[in-house]
């Protein structure tokens, strides 16, 4: 690891599945600290008188009643939670893991080598604290797009010219459309949601999404997209930082339902994440409290994924670990 | 007030209706004209290039007030309509899908589109729904769905 190593301490991979453990324990070689690894709760709960600082688990540990102890004790001994969904996607089960409030990291693969960079990239931003930036998840050098958001119908405009440059760069129609209604929901979100007042009070969310405003200083905000072939990586980022981890949960516990019921009334239907949850490979939440909330959506050019397959999810908090490089 | 992003024409048919939506369909989008027809109301969607949450919240809210007085036929559902109706299981709510387009890829050149299908004349009658074959108009190869079938016709299993 670049920079030496502050501590040691190990991570923990607790899998049922023994090529998962094999696999998942070559990856996280790449981070440089001791492995771990146990096929159950009780082989798991042995290691954690060792004080990991990182936890990987298959989404049905997780679920299960003894495998909540157990993260009640790995939480306790300090070590941060990730957890890996190594089977078939199933939505019913993803609305339960975003029920418990110790989920944070939901990797998706059906295959766990092809999860290789989320995990190494979703360890190293826990250990680091370094956790803003879609650039992370590109190849290095990439160079990205900025367009910042300075009247709240300039929406419509970005998005057609980040349609038509998709368009350009021959991602074809399909992933095109898909980053067009993306970005299109992320700015909707950071126009109409981020903004609240020094008591935390949202100050336009229920605003009719018609109205036309400027928006200037810190109700600026900021898309920024990038592609390297393998993924196409779009960002936006506001400078409120008022998104909470609670509402995250929240809304992805009502958002993996495919029949959807629009909330009434001039604001937000509510069915933005769900859509952009159909339409990403990873949904990545970047949040620092009062300052900024950061949302990346990664697409995986590599393979066709299904649409509407349920994508790995992240959510990190700055202020829940370390400080920044 | 922004500018409408989409467009909506309608005419009146001896059955009730036909009419063509093109554009994003957004916060700026109001079906409340089609809402108001009764009898048989065909949609033209294949214009549509997006729908967002707010443009979604407003199309579901046309297709239930529409239940129990107008019949829906949706006609040339665009390839980004098709998306949404897969992944959201009432955006086709009580209607009927006619056609819609789907993309195609020659395996020879290389070439792209996006053809009409029509689902009682080019689907086959069996249970697995199957799309004819398709010669590339510019070398003859053969085109095929650069989607798997089963995933992009997800939409009539829940017709």
């Amino acid at each position: 690891m670049i920079g030496g190593r502050v501590e040691e301490r190990p991570v923990l991979v607790v899998h049922d599945s023994v090529k998962a453990r094999k696999t998942l324990t070559r990856i996280l070689s790449a981070i440089e600290r001791p492995i771990l690894s146990a096929e159950g709760i009780d082989g798991g709960t042995a290691h954690l008188a060792k004080g990991p600082e990182l936890l990987f688990m298959s989404h049905g540990l997780f679920l299960s009643e003894a495998g909540q102890k157990f993260l009640e004790a790995a939480e306790k001994s300090g070590a941060e939670s990730c957890v890996i969904l190594g089977g078939p996607p199933n939505r019913d089960e993803m609305s339960r893991l975003f029920q418990y409030t110790a989920f944070s990291n939901l990797l998706m693969d059906e295959e766990p080598v092809l999860l290789a960079d989320g995990v190494v990239i979703t360890a190293l931003k826990l250990l680091r604290g370094d956790i803003f930036g879609l650039e992370k998840y590109l190849s290095w050098g990439v160079d990205k797009t900025r367009r910042t958001l300075k009247r709240s119908d300039q929406r419509r405009e970005i998005v057609s010219q980040l349609h038509e440059q998709m368009l350009s760069l021959g991602l074809g129609r399909r992933i095109a459309s898909m980053a067009a209604h993306v970005s299109d929901e992320l700015m909707s979100n950071a126009v109409f949601h981020a903004a609240v007042d020094e008591g935390g009070k949202s100050v336009r969310s229920d605003a009719p999404r018609t109205d036309v405003f400027e928006l200037s200083g810190r109700d600026e905000a900021e898309l920024a997209y990038a592609c390297d072939g393998r993924f196409l990586a779009l960002s936006v980022t506001d400078r409120y930082g008022s998104l909470r981890r609670k509402t995250i949960l929240d809304s992805l516990a009502r958002s993996t339902g495919s029949n959807m019921n629009p909330r009434p009334g001039p604001g937000g239907a509510g069915l933005g994440l769900a859509l952009v949850l159909g339409y990403v490979t990873h949904l990545v939440f970047n949040l620092e409290e009062g300052k900024r909330t950061e949302v990346v959506a990664l697409f995986d050019l590599r393979r066709d994924i299904p649409a509407g397959a349920p994508p790995s999810v992240n959510i990190f908090e700055r202020h829940r670990k370390g400080t920044e490089q | 007030m922004s500018a409408p992003s989409y467009d909506l024409k309608i005419e009146k048919t001896a059955e009730g209706a036909e009419a063509w939506i093109s554009g994003m369909l957004d916060e700026s989008t109001d079906l409340s004209p089609l809402a108001a027809v009764k009898g048989k109301i065909v949609v033209d969607l294949s214009k549509v290039l997006l729908v967002n949450s707010l443009g979604l919240r407003t199309w579901i809210q046309f297709l239930r007030a529409a239940r129990g007085k107008a019949q829906v036929i949706l006609r040339g559902c665009s390839e980004p309509v098709v998306g949404l109706l897969n992944m959201v299981t009432n955006a086709a709510e009580g209607a009927t899908v006619e056609s819609f387009y789907a993309p195609f890829e020659c395996e020879s050149c290389g070439d792209e589109r996006s053809v009409l299908i029509d689902v009682q004349r080019d689907l086959g009658q069996g249970d697995q729904p199957e799309f004819p074959p398709l010669p590339c108009p510019k070398c003859g190869g053969k085109c095929k769905l650069t989607d798997s079938p089963e995933r992009y016709l997800l939409f009539l299993g829940d017709g």
